[in-house]
């Protein structure tokens, strides 16, 4: 494959798959800027490695997954920042309109379902409302591919008890 | 017999192989049950990714030229092995015992002298006596080897495309890499002024095994900077 082929075809790939990874990382993580990041970096890795993988979309998320674990492993004191920065903000909200504000408390609330559910089937969850193929499921979360289906199955009824739950 | 949970999600989300896919799909056509559980499930998927799509904010979009550009290597990089080659060589024929090249160095360095003309790379106005240039890739980490008991990092971001740390100390040493700058600054209390490009959205500066400082995207440390815009991080 040419340099300019190989260019075309992360190029397309980034148009087809740089939105729904940046927003799965922003629905994780509840953070923009890191969902940025992290999928700029999967995509310049990309770019860098020269030849196209074997699954690209599989790659790619996993590449983006590795990144976000790496973030957490040094996260102790990030985390005290972005608490600093998100209080910051919080203040900041407070003349917002009174939309805005349901809105909030309705991603409160999603997020707390989420939370609520093992980290594996949120992710689940979250990748294939994406459109993630199982296969690419099976790569990125390690998981047999056989089972994905029931698992999907069990993580959405977990949510939506979660969910469900009142506001304690 | 009924259909399980797996093929029913299977065929929703089209992950049947196309034998199996005509199987469940007949069985469909003769079970009350599992159409109806077959329903149920659907609509709770829905119900689910739209509750999932109340996290979507506007978020930070990400440009293909940012990423075509972050992962163009440096046009010195294909030559870093050769270059560093040369230096380790030209270090070790250096440090020998009556080694030609010391020498060689000296005699050129009095011929200078004699002439007037020794060039020292020195910042007149701030006397600095050690200093570095690097052309920083997408990620780029400064690491002070240790803490100082006194001294303090002066940063400025800069419309320069190099990462230029000076300092007084001229003891301190360098080695640098596209994605890493080690300052050995072990015995040092000296400031060190640092200059960061604007463009380098990825960047950690840290001493010792501490990180002291941070930019992600548009995200600073929360060091407030002075009226001059330069960021003041003590290295203690």
């Amino acid at each position: 494959m040419t340099g300019s082929a190989f260019d075309a075809q992360c190029a397309q790939l980034f148009q087809r798959h740089a939105p729904r990874l940046l927003r799965y990382f922003h629905r994780l993580t509840g953070d923009s800027e890191l969902a940025a990041d992290l999928t700029q970096e999967a995509f310049v890795r990309l770019f860098r490695r020269g030849t196209l993988p074997g699954h690209p979309e599989a790659w790619l998320l996993t590449v983006a997954m590795n990144l976000l674990r790496n973030v957490h492993k040094t996260r102790t004191r990030r985390t005290r920042l972005l608490t600093f920065e998100r209080g910051a903000a919080a203040h900041a909200d407070a003349a917002r309109a009174p939309d805005e504000l349901v809105d909030d408390v309705e991603q409160a609330r999603v997020r707390r379902a989420l939370r609520a559910l093992p980290e594996r089937e949120a992710q689940l969850l979250l990748l294939r409302a994406e459109g993630y193929s199982y296969r690419d499921l099976a790569v990125a979360l390690e998981l047999n591919e056989r089972s994905i289906g029931s698992l999907l199955a069990r993580a959405k009824r977990a949510f939506r008890s979660a969910w469900e739950e009142p506001c304690t | 017999m009924h259909l399980t949970a797996e093929q029913i999600q299977r065929q929703l989300d089209g992950e049947l192989a196309a034998a199996e896919s005509r199987q469940v799909a007949e069985h469909l056509q003769v079970c009350a049950a599992c159409r109806a559980e077959l329903q149920t499930v659907q609509a709770e998927e829905r119900a689910v990714f739209e509750l999932l799509s109340k996290l979507d904010h506007p978020a930070r979009a990400v440009a293909l030229r940012e990423v075509q550009r972050a992962s163009r290597p440096h046009r010195l990089s294909k030559y870093a092995a050769g270059i560093v080659l040369t230096l380790g060589l030209g270090g070790l024929a250096y440090a020998l015992p009556a080694s030609p090249l010391r020498t060689w160095l000296a005699s050129l360095f009095d011929a200078d002298r004699e002439r007037g003309a020794v060039q020292v790379q020195r910042n007149a106005q701030t006397a600095d006596q050690a200093g570095i240039a690097v052309v920083p890739g997408a990620d780029f980490t400064i690491a002070f080897a240790t803490h100082q008991s006194s001294g303090a990092v002066l940063l400025t971001l800069t419309d320069d495309p190099q990462v230029v740390v000076r300092t007084t100390d001229a003891r301190v040493r360098f080695a640098s890499s596209t994605d890493r700058l080690l300052i050995a600054n072990e015995g040092s209390v000296a400031d060190f002024h640092v200059l960061i490009p604007r463009a380098l959205r990825a960047f950690t500066m840290r001493a010792g095994a501490q990180v002291i400082f941070t930019r992600r995207g548009d995200r600073l440390s929360p060091i407030q900077p002075d009226s001059s815009g330069r960021y003041r991080i003590p290295l203690k």
